[in-house]
């Protein structure tokens, strides 16, 4: 007999159960919800604004919770994958503004790790697995999902959330260069709408602190039904994410160090750096004069730089050669780059006195906080110490000024109908023959790259997360500008790509100078163009074939993190890999050994643990998303309403809509007699302590996890 | 040179260092009967245990014990080391006695089964993959039934299409049988291909025969018949690279079970020697 059972509905596990519709209306009061009610009440017309402000109250109540901090505990880790925003109600935050390795994140232990399975528990699964295929704890009845793991709308690792709390604060404030978001301000929200790592790691500041957590169904829904939000998030995009991407892409470490910039610092011609070197324009600002103690320092502005988005930029001061500027301590020193900071709203200020060579200060202070950070460089004296330090403040305004003229391009959907079709309908990005206008850098989603034999397109290659292009051709023009070469290939975008465009002058400005020589592109030579792109298409890439290259693009296996690849000449069929994977799984595999083929090599029917996957786009709880720590996708089977959207969403097939069934056997049926489903796939064992249970089982190493993003993990293993 | 080249030289080089170890230790035993055999007695008890529990690390599959290949590569390397060993054991002759000749046989075909598996598992797979599409063998049966139902169509099709009975009878005659469940198994295996060859014959003869109305019906019923031959293909193949397994641990529980026994008859009666 079937278990008739009420449907899973989109809230019936509201984010937090004790949220009450009077706490979501409290809320409205608060920014910046505040702020969009009254957009809503001035640009629509009372009905509509009635509904979206209701709306906006429905989204508070089932997809936000209220979260009070103690002083110095953790909220969000720098590497952890997002799923939710956070807004400061009351007290405030720290951003560690460091970078991964240097900031918290990396010393701090994981927050919300899931529970492995520890080696005797990955022996009694064996005998625990449930006698019933698919069984469930009847509806409504099951856990909710308790613990901030779940609430994270990541697997649910029952309710051991454990705050980890920051020792020593003060000590952390000294050491760190951290900054401030108080009452309104929000964050998080990058992350968990790209589904991307966190960028750094935020802490509480006082006991306390009270913040709202958004999962990112609901952000996502508000950001769609109120556009003033959406530029407020779009714009931080810019201010947040832009700078760390430069920072972290190699052609960019040496910007600011030219052989040009370490002869005027030599000289100490500092105008000439900052007009010439960093691109910094002349000031045509007034001087100023401030009172520090009992001395006054004269201040002329000599150079700045307008910041994006009509946000703050960049202002050098010159010191006036007085003899009260002279006798200034260190500390007063920062006190007046603090001030400067604060009172011209700029992102950098920079002072250094006339004449007194190698001497300079600067604050840098993040966008949208409350107060600028502390000082961040400050040397007196030359030597090899002072030029680095020096050169970190000069990389620090050539990138802001790279980041200012860099444009956001976006292409293709995140959409199974254009993953199916084929290389003429991608979206192009850039045509082979075309002007290399700018370097291209691949923010997320897939690229393919193309080249033209004889009228027709072949693949080529493809780019991933964190790959550029056009790097060899503006370079082979700007050391050869009397013999220029065009773009060697077309790139097209396979789903979504996000792209970044830095145009060629900026190249040619800051980056290519910076770039030792024997570490730039090789020069083109003049080849007949029809041998290069034949070579370009016939060679293998690194022992893959280039048609196997085209196989995994036009099918968008690039997509996949870690896409569960199978050698036919090596495995036997002996299923070892689908027994091992029905042993962790209730004696249910998550995958089935069959797919798509080519050259010998199966891409199975695995989740593969995509860059971007489509299947989270639609999911209205929450309950698949991905994992905090290692950024696998997984489903938190009790908020799983069996809608089916991720299996529609999911170009590659890869999740399994189950019927599911009570202790005894029963499937569960809805009043209509429909059945209860459940969405299943490979989770990646990330519950099993050795990793992926299908790869070890295999005896002849034909199976192997691996991140097709990039040809190299797969030519490796091709090779072996 | 590759990865799994270099492996395979190293372990073959240990493996050859191992043997050569062991037959100059056994060379200098002054009594070849004694001493020797009772080492390599437990050597080789150890041995077999060892090789047994790979099968146990199979059923713990999620358990962190080490991958399965590495696994078996220890299980091939150390099983080739038995032989040599059990050969050294019996020292050089043959074997005496009902349960040593029992022993000596199961441990034999124990070794020939894991060899031949050995060679089955490295020959078959590539064959796999060049012929037909990739099919997961529980299914062959139900694809087989498939295109069974789908020749019985075509052949009442062409009756209607092209007022003949031709085809229908030769369906009837030569092919409805073949198609209708696997067959071939041992053709496949071995690639004789005598049976396909007859076929083949007959059809193109059968071709050479028929109006150009029934031509292209005939054609899908041969491409059905050539997929018909690549699932049994499959099945067969699939089958002996599942199916040697089942010869291979039985025997293996029978010689742990007769070495057991060994081991305690050489202690009761033969002083512990
Ligand atoms: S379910 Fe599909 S879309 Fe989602 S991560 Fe897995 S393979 Fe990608
Ligand atoms: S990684 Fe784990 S869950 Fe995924 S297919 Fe392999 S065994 Fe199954
Ligand atoms: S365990 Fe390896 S050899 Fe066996 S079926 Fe799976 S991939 Fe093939």
């Amino acid at each position: 007999m079937p278990a008739v059972t009420p449907r899973p509905k989109r809230w019936d596990h509201p984010f937090d159960e004790s949220m009450s519709e009077e706490k979501a209306a409290d809320l409205l009061a608060l920014e910046p919800w505040k702020g969009l009610a009254a957009w809503a009440r001035e640009d629509l017309k009372p009905a509509p604004a009635e509904a979206r402000i209701k709306d906006l109250r429905r989204h508070l109540q089932n997809d936000a919770r209220l979260l009070t901090c103690a002083e110095g505990e953790i909220v969000l880790r720098v590497g952890d994958y997002g799923n939710s925003a956070f807004v400061v109600l009351s007290g405030s935050v720290r951003v560690v503004l460091e970078s991964a390795e240097r900031g918290l994140g990396a010393t701090v232990e994981r927050k919300f790790d899931l529970r492995r399975r520890g080696f005797f528990g990955s022996l009694a699964q064996i005998w625990s697995n449930r006698k019933i295929v698919e069984e469930r704890p009847p509806p409504r009845d099951g856990p909710a999902g308790g613990g901030r793991a779940a609430a994270e709308g990541g697997p649910s690792p029952g309710d051991d959330y454990v705050p980890i709390i920051l020792g020593d604060l003060p000590a952390v404030l000294d050491e760190r260069r951290t900054a401030r978001i108080t009452e309104g301000g929000i964050f998080g929200e990058i992350a968990a709408l790209g589904r991307t790592p966190r960028t750094a790691t935020i802490f509480a500041e006082g006991d306390g602190t009270r913040l709202l957590e958004i999962r990112w169904q609901g952000l996502r829904d508000i950001r769609r039904k109120f556009p003033p939000f959406k530029t407020y998030v779009d714009d931080r995009f810019r201010e947040r994410v832009l700078l760390q991407y430069l920072r972290a892409t190699p052609f960019f470490q040496h910007v600011g160090d030219t052989p040009e910039i370490r002869r005027w610092l030599e000289a100490g011609q500092v105008t000439e750096v900052l007009l010439d070197g960093v691109g910094l324009r002349a000031s045509d600002l007034e001087p100023t004069s401030m009172k520090l103690g009992p001395q006054t320092v004269e201040l002329v502005p000599i150079a700045r730089a307008r910041g994006w988005s009509g946000s703050a930029g960049i202002i050098v001061y010159r010191c006036d050669e007085s003899e009260a500027g002279a006798q200034l301590g260190l500390g007063a020193r920062a006190e007046m780059v603090r001030r400067l900071c604060a009172e011209t709203g700029r992102k950098a200020v920079v002072v250094y006195p006339h004449g007194k060579g190698r001497l300079w200060q600067w604050c840098l202070a993040e966008p949208d906080v409350a107060e600028p950070s502390d000082v961040y460089g400050c040397h007196e004296g030359g030597g090899a110490g002072a030029d680095e330090l020096i050169q970190r403040l000069l990389r620090e305004i050539a990138l802001q000024e790279i980041g200012r003229q860099t444009d956001f391009h976006s292409y293709g959907e995140v959409d199974k109908t254009q993953l199916a079709a084929g290389i003429d309908t991608d979206p192009v990005i850039v045509e082979q023959g075309h002007y290399p206008d700018g370097l291209l850098l691949v923010r997320a989603g897939a690229v393919r790259m193309s080249r033209r034999l004889n009228r027709l397109e072949r693949t080529v290659s493809y780019l991933g997360p964190g790959k550029s292009h056009g790097l060899a051709e503006i370079a082979h023009n700007w050391r050869h500008p009397d013999k220029p070469v065009n773009l060697q290939h077309t790139l097209r975008a396979r789903g979504y790509v996000d792209t970044l465009l830095i145009p060629t002058a900026v190249i040619a400005r800051f980056v290519l100078p910076s770039i030792p020589e024997d570490d730039l592109p090789p020069i083109f030579e003049p080849e007949e163009e029809a041998v290069l792109a034949s070579a370009d298409i016939h060679e293998s890439l690194g022992g893959v074939d280039r048609s196997m290259v085209e196989f995994l693009v036009d099918k968008a296996f690039v997509n996949g993190t870690a896409a569960m690849v199978i050698d036919l000449d090596r495995c036997t069929r002996c299923d070892d890999c689908v027994r091992a994977c029905a042993q962790g799984h209730d004696d249910n595999p998550r995958f089935i050994r069959h797919g798509p083929v080519h050259a010998g090599f199966m891409i199975a029917n695995a989740c593969m643990h995509c860059n971007d996957p489509m299947c989270m786009i639609g999911c209205p709880t929450g309950a698949i998303s991905r994992e905090m720590t290692t950024g696998q996708v997984a489903i938190n089977d009790p908020t799983c309403i069996g809608c089916a959207t991720c299996a529609t969403n999911c170009t590659y097939d890869n999740i399994r809509m189950v019927n599911t069934r009570s202790q005894k056997g029963a499937f569960y049926i809805d009043a209509q007699s429909m059945p209860h489903m459940k969405a299943t796939k490979c989770d990646l064992c990330v519950t099993q302590i050795g990793g992926p249970a299908c790869e070890r089982a295999c005896p002849h190493n034909a199976l192997k996890r691996i991140d097709l993003a990039n040809v190299d993990n797969l030519a490796g293993w091709v090779r072996r | 040179m590759t990865r799994v080249f270099a492996r395979r030289l190293r372990n073959g080089s240990i493996l050859v260092a191992a043997i050569a170890g062991l037959l100059l230790w056994y060379g200098r035993q002054d009594d070849p009967l004694d001493q020797p055999q009772r080492v390599t007695g437990w050597l080789l008890v150890a041995l077999v245990a060892f090789l047994a529990l790979y099968s146990v690390r199979k059923k713990l599959a999620v358990v962190p014990l080490g991958s399965s290949a590495t696994w078996l590569q220890w299980h091939v390397y150390i099983g080739l080391f038995g032989i040599v060993l059990f050969v050294t054991h019996n020292g050089w002759h043959a074997p005496t006695g009902t349960l040593e000749s029992v022993l000596a046989v199961l441990f034999v075909l124990v070794t020939a089964s894991g060899l031949g598996g050995l060679h089955v598992s490295r020959r078959i797979p590539p064959r796999l993959a060049r012929r037909g599409e990739e099919v997961i063998y529980e299914r062959v049966p139900a694809f087989i039934h498939r295109l069974a139902g789908r020749a019985q169509e075509l052949a009442l099709e062409s009756v209607t299409k092209t007022r003949s009975r031709a085809i229908a009878d030769f369906h009837a005659a030569e092919l409805a049988g073949f198609l209708a469940r696997p067959t071939d198994r041992l053709e496949h295996i071995l690639g004789w291909g005598t049976a396909h060859r007859r076929r083949e014959h007959a059809m193109a003869e059968f071709r050479t025969c028929l109006g150009p109305e029934e031509t292209p019906v005939f054609d899908a019923l041969t491409d059905l018949v050539r997929r018909k031959e690549d699932l049994d293909f499959h099945r067969a193949n699939q089958g002996l690279l599942k199916y040697w397994f089942f010869v291979h641990v039985p025997l293996t529980h029978a010689l742990l079970l007769f070495t057991a026994a060994h081991v305690v008859v050489v202690h009761a009666f033969g002083g512990g020697r």
